[in-house]
């Protein structure tokens, strides 16, 4: 097990409750939590799971802030959905897609890193926000290409759609979207056990002590432009797969749902509530996340009508006012813990 | 001195709009512990920084083995052969006693003699290998930003005010590690403040001030005249 998890264990016992509840959630969704709502939040935790890590290995690792994230994320997206809109459906063009997606975000991500990595942090992130909005305008811009504003439907292989139909297992209905699911689940645990290894290893630590002291880790005798750039590579290859797995679960993309600043938003406070520099803070933090997304506003109004008799209440717990308790969660969660749900469990400082 | 390790030609230094280095002319005898001293000021810790890349000198020459360092960049100073411990330890905090030690072995593998010599020396670091670096106490800190430098084998030890703040147990532990490291033929360049402690370290002697050289010599002909250490650097307390 400590193998598998590269020597990296959870080190808390609740943590290691919560990891595994998450997992096994995760691993059987379609089987304990049935119907399509449900299944759309799995895959979106698993997705954005991978998505975080892959930022979180950048910022919590690497100390590097950037604002481009999502450009990378929408690059895998768009690379599937190109690939499929030229080659046609089947499984080679997503793979190229993906491919090609993986491969433009190294070299983007590259580039960005020799030219700006040597400023400081606070110009390569402005950097990093000026690049990510251009491409946004231009991808909305070159609309015979990428289908502008409106963007584009992507047709996969039918094995990985509704109309395929397989069976029974456990009295739920086995179809193409349940197998579309554990495709995106079992490339998203391949890809978080990837970044583990990775942030285990010596690049790793060699990351973590550039984060703490640049000009200590220079001295030491390790390049800290090159160890940044590799790191911001990786972390736009990784970004770029979750995005190639984002189309192909959707079957759609667009600048909104891939490009947009929300998602590098959302990106930015679940590596804060989960805890930076953990990888594990980006599952507690996108499981919470995603969950009190999609389900807040039902629990909401739930609370809200059982309190219908008592005044006030009822009007503040309006599912309206969701977005609301959602930022109050998160001022707490940075009260409360201030080195992220996975720091605190784990007694770090 | 005819064998150097390193030679200082006229190192000129600026931070900002500051002239700090005026011309600094120093040899380095190999194998041999030479101790930078002088008032709080005086340009010490610049010329430690300058040496290892970490401020540009904008005139001057550094030499190591007789080739030219700089204009080079701290890792390639670093790869060349000098292990620097500076003033504030620069240890990190996060990673383990271990993971600091393994990092600093450019190798990628601590030679398993020299981590028994380094358990020998510190066995503090032997006791918390496994815990963050952050959470031991200034004197371990110091003995593993050492022990980071030497795990392993150097042309030249930078090192910068090893004894700085510490408890005099630590700094007799300290002196001990560094007089093994220096009978086994390690070259120093060392700032240190603590004039006791020098004076059992050093064999050559640079005293800076303002900027510049302004006396070197043997330790033994600055220890044993006292008059010469008031005159150069203020000390009226010391005698051989």
């Amino acid at each position: 097990m400590m193998r598998i998890l590269s020597g990296d264990s959870p080190k808390s016992p609740v943590l290691a409750v919560l990891l595994a509840l998450i997992l096994l959630a995760l691993a059987f969704a379609p089987f304990l939590f049935p119907g399509s709502r449900s299944l759309e939040t799995a895959a979106r935790i698993c997705i954005f799971i991978v998505l975080v890590a892959s930022y979180d290995l950048l910022l919590g690792y690497g100390g590097i802030v950037s604002f481009a994230h999502t450009m990378f994320f929408g690059m895998g997206a768009y690379g599937v959905a190109i690939a499929t809109a030229r080659m046609g459906t089947g499984y080679p063009a997503l793979a190229v897609g993906a491919l090609a997606g993986m491969v433009a975000a190294g070299l983007v991500a590259l580039l960005i890193a020799l030219l700006s990595l040597r400023v400081r942090a606070i110009f390569f992130a402005m950097i990093t926000l000026a690049i990510a909005s251009a491409v946004a305008v231009l991808v909305s811009q070159l609309s015979a290409i990428t289908g502008g504003e409106d963007g584009m439907n992507i047709r996969i292989p039918r094995e990985l759609t509704p109309a395929f139909r397989l069976g029974e297992v456990m009295g739920t209905g086995i179809n193409g979207k349940i197998l579309n699911y554990y495709l995106v689940f079992f490339c998203c645990l391949a890809l978080f056990l990837l970044m583990l290894r990775i942030v285990n290893s010596p690049f790793g630590r060699v990351l973590q002590a550039i984060r703490e002291n640049a000009f200590r880790a220079e001295a030491i005798g390790y390049r800290v432009v090159l160890y940044r750039a590799l790191a911001t590579c990786l972390s736009a290859m990784i970004a770029a797969l979750a995005g190639s797995l984002f189309a192909i679960w959707l079957r759609y993309v667009g600048p909104a749902t891939t490009l947009g600043m929300e998602i590098m938003m959302d990106i930015l406070l679940i590596v804060v509530i989960g805890g930076m520099g953990t990888m594990y803070g980006a599952v507690v933090g996108t499981a919470i996340f995603v969950l009190a997304q999609n389900y807040l506003k039902t629990l909401m109004g739930g609370m809200s009508e059982a309190t219908s008799a008592l005044p006030l209440i009822p009007d503040l717990l309006s599912p309206d006012r969701w977005l609301l308790w959602l930022g109050i969660l998160f001022i707490l969660s940075v009260y409360f813990f201030p080195t992220g749900i996975v720091g605190r469990l784990r007694g770090t400082r | 001195m005819s064998d150097a390790i390193l030679r200082l030609k006229g190192v000129k230094t600026d931070i900002a709009q500051y002239h700090i280095l005026h011309g600094v002319d120093l040899d380095v005898p190999r194998g041999a512990v030479t101790m930078l001293l002088g008032r709080n000021g005086a340009g010490k810790t610049t010329t430690l920084r300058t040496i290892m890349g970490l401020w540009k000198p904008h005139q001057g020459e550094i030499l190591l083995d007789g080739a030219p360092i700089n204009g080079l960049n701290p890792a390639q100073i670093a790869r060349r052969g000098i292990g620097f411990v500076p003033e504030d330890m620069g240890i990190f905090s996060d990673l383990t006693v271990e993971e600091n030690i393994r990092l600093a072995a450019l190798s990628g593998q601590p030679i398993p003699e020299r981590l028994d010599w380094i358990f020998e020396a510190f066995p503090a670091l032997r006791t918390f290998w496994k815990s963050a670096a952050g959470t031991l106490s200034g004197g371990q800190k110091q003995m593993l930003s050492v022990a980071r430098a030497v795990v392993e084998d150097r042309e030249l030890y930078l090192i910068d005010e090893p004894s700085k703040g510490l408890a005099p147990a630590i700094v007799a532990t300290l002196a001990k590690a560094l007089k093994d490291l220096k009978n086994r033929g390690a070259s120093i360049l060392m700032v240190e403040q603590n004039f006791s402690l020098a004076k059992a370290l050093g064999d050559h002697v640079a005293v800076m001030d303002d900027g510049r050289i302004i006396w070197t010599g043997r330790m033994t002909e600055l220890a044993s005249d006292t008059g010469l250490q008031e005159r150069l650097m203020g000390l009226k307390m010391e005698t051989a």
